[in-house]
This record gives C-alpha cells, sequence and structure tokens, in this order.
C-alpha cells in the first residue's frame, strides 16, 4: 500500500527525476506544493507545459528560442563574422553579462569527452564548420569550458577548420580575480605566465 | 570521521550537483575510490585543475557513506601535456578506461598504479607511436589482472605456436589467446585472423619496459584488435565498458 494518496505519490516520483533531487527532497517539495497556493502550484505546471511546448533549437546556432532563430541570431546589431562556441546554452548568459562580445553564438551540445566516449558526432561541431563556410565567418571564439573536456573540444575544432580562411581562437586562462597566488595549481599558474601581458 | 592520505590517478571526473564533481581515482593502496570534490567547478576553487581527469596528486579525504570528500590536492604531475593533444589524449583515454574496466574494484595493486604512471609518462613523452604504449598497456594490464592472454601456445589444443611454418593463425578473445587453424574451424566461437608476426609482436610487447614499446605499421591494427578484443571480454559482465575500449583505430 502506497504511503500517500496516489498523485502526491506521482509527485514525489516526477520530482525525484530532476538533476540532485534525491527522494526526500522530492518529498519536501511535493508537500511545499500540496500545503502552498492553488496559483502557484498551476503557474509551475503551465511553465513546465511551456517550456517543453514553445522552446526549440535555434536551427542557426542551438541556442534556445520560441522562434525558428534566437533573439540574438536574429538581433541586426551583433557581429555575424564572430562566433563564439560554448557548450550549453547557459553559458551564453555569462559571457552576455561581460558586455565584452557582440557576435553570434553556437552552441555544440557539450564536449568531447574520449574517457566517456562522447564523440564529435554526439554534439553540433560539423553544423558549425558547415555554417563556418556558408557565413564566411572570420574568427570562432572558442569559449569551452577550461577543463579536460572542454580543451579536447578546442583542439578538435581547431583542428577541422584548419585550412578555411578563418582565425580560431580561445579565452585567456589564468587566475582568477581575487584569487590568492598561493593556491593557485601549476598548470593554471603556468598558462597565467604564458599569457602574461605589458601593463 | 576517518580521514585518510593517500596518492592517486584521476580516471575520470563527472560532473555533480551545482559546482562539485565525483571522481574516480586510481590509488596504490586503496585500488579505484570515488570521491566528491565540492566546488571543485567555481572558478575559485582552491582545487584549480589539480584533480583534471590523468593528473597524478596527492590528496586528503575523508570517507563517506556512499562517497569520500576531498579536502585537499597536491600535483605531483599534472601530465596536462597529454591533454593538450588529441592524439594522446585518445590513447590515455583508451588506458584509463582499460583500468576502470579490469582494475574496477577495490582490491588495490601497487603494480597497476604503477603501470599506469608509467604509460601515461611514456604518452607524455614520446612524439609518436602512442598506439604501441596502448597496445603494451593494455596487455600487461591484462596480466596483472589475471586475464594473461595466451599467446606461446594454442588456447584450444596447447599446440607450440612458436613455430612460424604453422601457417595463418587466429585469435579467440572468448578462449583468451591464439589458436592454430585447426582448432580455429572447431571452435565455432568469434575468431579473427593473425597476420605473420602478430604474435612474436605481442610476446615482444609483453617483455619490454613500456617506454620502449614499438609497433609495426602492418600489424598496427592486428595487434590492437586483440588487445581491445581481449580487454572487452574480459570486461566483467561488460558492465562499465567504455566505448574508447572497443573503438576500432582510426
Amino acid at each position: 500500500m502506497a504511503t500517500y494518496a496516489r498523485p502526491v505519490e506521482r509527485l514525489i516520483s516526477e520530482l525525484s527525476k530532476l538533476p540532485s533531487i534525491g527522494p526526500r527532497s522530492a518529498q519536501r517539495i511535493a508537500f511545499h506544493i500540496v500545503r502552498g497556493r492553488k496559483e502557484d502550484a498551476l503557474g509551475l505546471a503551465e511553465a513546465l507545459r511551456e517550456v517543453k511546448e514553445r522552446i526549440k533549437p535555434c536551427r542557426r546556432c542551438f541556442n534556445l528560442t520560441e522562434q525558428e532563430e534566437c533573439d540574438i541570431c536574429r538581433d541586426p546589431r551583433r557581429d555575424a563574422s564572430v562566433i563564439c562556441a560554448v557548450e550549453d546554452p547557459y553559458d551564453i548568459g555569462p559571457i552576455e553579462r561581460t558586455g565584452e562580445y557582440r557576435g553570434l553564438y553556437h552552441v555544440l551540445g557539450g564536449a568531447l569527452s574520449p574517457l566517456d566516449g562522447i564523440e564529435p558526432e554526439d554534439l553540433h561541431i560539423a553544423e558549425l564548420i558547415e555554417r563556418v563556410k556558408r557565413e564566411g565567418t572570420k574568427e570562432i571564439v572558442i569559449a569551452t569550458n577550461p577543463n579536460t573536456t572542454g580543451e579536447a573540444t578546442a583542439l578538435y575544432i581547431a583542428q577541422e577548420v584548419e585550412g578555411l580562411p578563418v582565425r580560431v581562437t580561445a579565452l585567456a586562462s589564468g587566475l582568477p580575480v581575487g584569487g590568492d597566488l598561493e593556491y593557485a595549481d601549476e598548470v593554471t599558474l603556468g598558462r597565467a605566465f604564458a599569457g602574461r601581458r605589458e601593463i | 570521521m576517518a580521514v585518510y592520505k593517500s596518492k592517486g590517478i584521476v580516471l575520470r571526473s563527472i560532473r555533480y550537483g551545482e559546482a562539485d564533481r565525483i571522481l574516480d581515482l586510481y590509488t596504490p593502496d586503496r585500488g579505484l575510490v570515488s570521491c566528491i570534490a565540492k566546488g571543485i567547478r567555481r572558478t575559485t576553487s582552491r582545487f584549480g585543475a589539480r584533480l583534471e581527469p590523468l593528473s597524478c596528486v596527492e590528496f586528503v579525504a575523508y570517507h563517506g557513506r556512499t562517497l569520500d570528500t576531498i579536502t585537499q590536492a597536491e600535483t605531483l604531475r599534472s601530465f596536462h601535456k597529454i591533454r593538450e593533444d588529441l592524439a594522446r589524449f585518445e590513447v590515455a583515454g583508451n588506458m584509463v578506461g582499460s583500468v576502470r574496466v579490469l582494475s574496477g574494484g577495490d582490491e588495490a595493486d601497487r603494480r597497476v598504479f604503477n603501470l599506469l604512471y608509467h604509460g601515461l609518462d611514456a604518452i607524455e613523452n614520446r612524439n609518436s607511436g602512442f598506439e604501441a604504449v596502448q597496445a603494451a598497456f593494455g596487455l600487461k594490464l591484462s596480466i596483472l589482472a589475471g586475464y594473461a592472454p595466451q599467446l606461446s601456445t594454442c588456447a584450444g589444443c596447447g599446440a607450440d605456436l612458436g613455430d612460424t611454418n604453422r601457417g595463418l593463425l587466429y585469435f579467440s578473445a572468448d578462449l583468451g589467446g591464439a589458436l592454430c587453424p585447426e582448432c580455429r574451424t572447431a571452435s565455432g566461437g568469434t575468431t579473427f585472423p593473425l597476420p605473420p608476426g602478430t604474435l612474436v609482436g605481442l610476446r615482444n610487447l609483453i617483455k619490454i619496459p613500456l617506454r620502449e614499446a614499438t609497433l609495426e605499421k602492418r600489424l598496427r591494427e592486428s595487434t590492437l584488435r586483440v588487445v581491445r578484443s581481449h580487454i572487452q571480454a574480459h570486461a566483467p559482465g561488460n558492465l562499465g565498458v567504455t566505448r574508447p575500449v572497443d573503438r576500432q583505430p582510426a
């Protein structure tokens, strides 16, 4: 016999499918919803329905959008000669917040990981190369995460576009602002030295 | 809260939660351990790049119910040159994948740790012939794991295969070794032919140190196929076998 009424059990079961939500957390959230206002719960349900029905990948850059193309791709003020390749749609937000970049994006959908069997065909790399050829892109800024898989992806893209008239750059890596040199690891500090600049 | 200190090579790193990672490390004294590194994905994390895959680190952790938690890590050897080169990285990926498959338990074997360290060292320090290191590593690891391939005598009838006049020989991953033509016909299982010289090359790879491993170009594919299929066949229940292990050579 189920501990709670069937709809509550179902809600707990559905919530526990979410990342980082275990059975206990799912139960807490479920009871919060049960006890909360009806409008809030229906608002959440409506938001979930809307996002699944209306959001799709941009046909040009694979960012999330309601239209065929995302707001950034449709913005005529953006510099269409530069494409910034990112792993996931949520990597676009932090870059936009810097206010330093006015080009377009391309969402790869992850990073290559020979250790986990994620191959180039699993990502939108072929679409990026096709796009570079089609749109006459002058520069690809690779903004994958500065870790093993992100760097393997950057190396692979650079290798694949070799021979095309496009400049490939990667974000600088080095010391985080606000950190202490004492705690920097050898690889990060080594890169910071390699990328030192005149002041 | 039992705190321990060990050294280990990071085999795998998986994103977890908001800013954490779950790491698999192979240690000489505890075998394969799974740890969580909290906050490691934050740019201000004190771990920095120390716990990237393939890094050899000295770390401090405390036991948890399911996962240990890493509190400190110092780099012993970063092997960053491997991560900065796709060809090296792919081969190293195969090597750590094989360790996870064949030495995945918590039974410690210092020799496996040393073999992996020397394998990564060989990959980082040479400019070509990475497949030879991969093949030699796979064979040596199989032996350490108790799955030595039978390469001197027929895995079917036990006949000596040192005699080069026996004609075309075959390899059966299911039987764990080479087969003479007669036993190949009788075995009925999946076998594949070995070009002349493959067995001698395989035996040589077992004998010599990893850093000296070489592989004739014409034997590259057959040698890697033997090693890959042998490891695949001995993966416990084939669970956790990663694609790099059974990937065909380019």
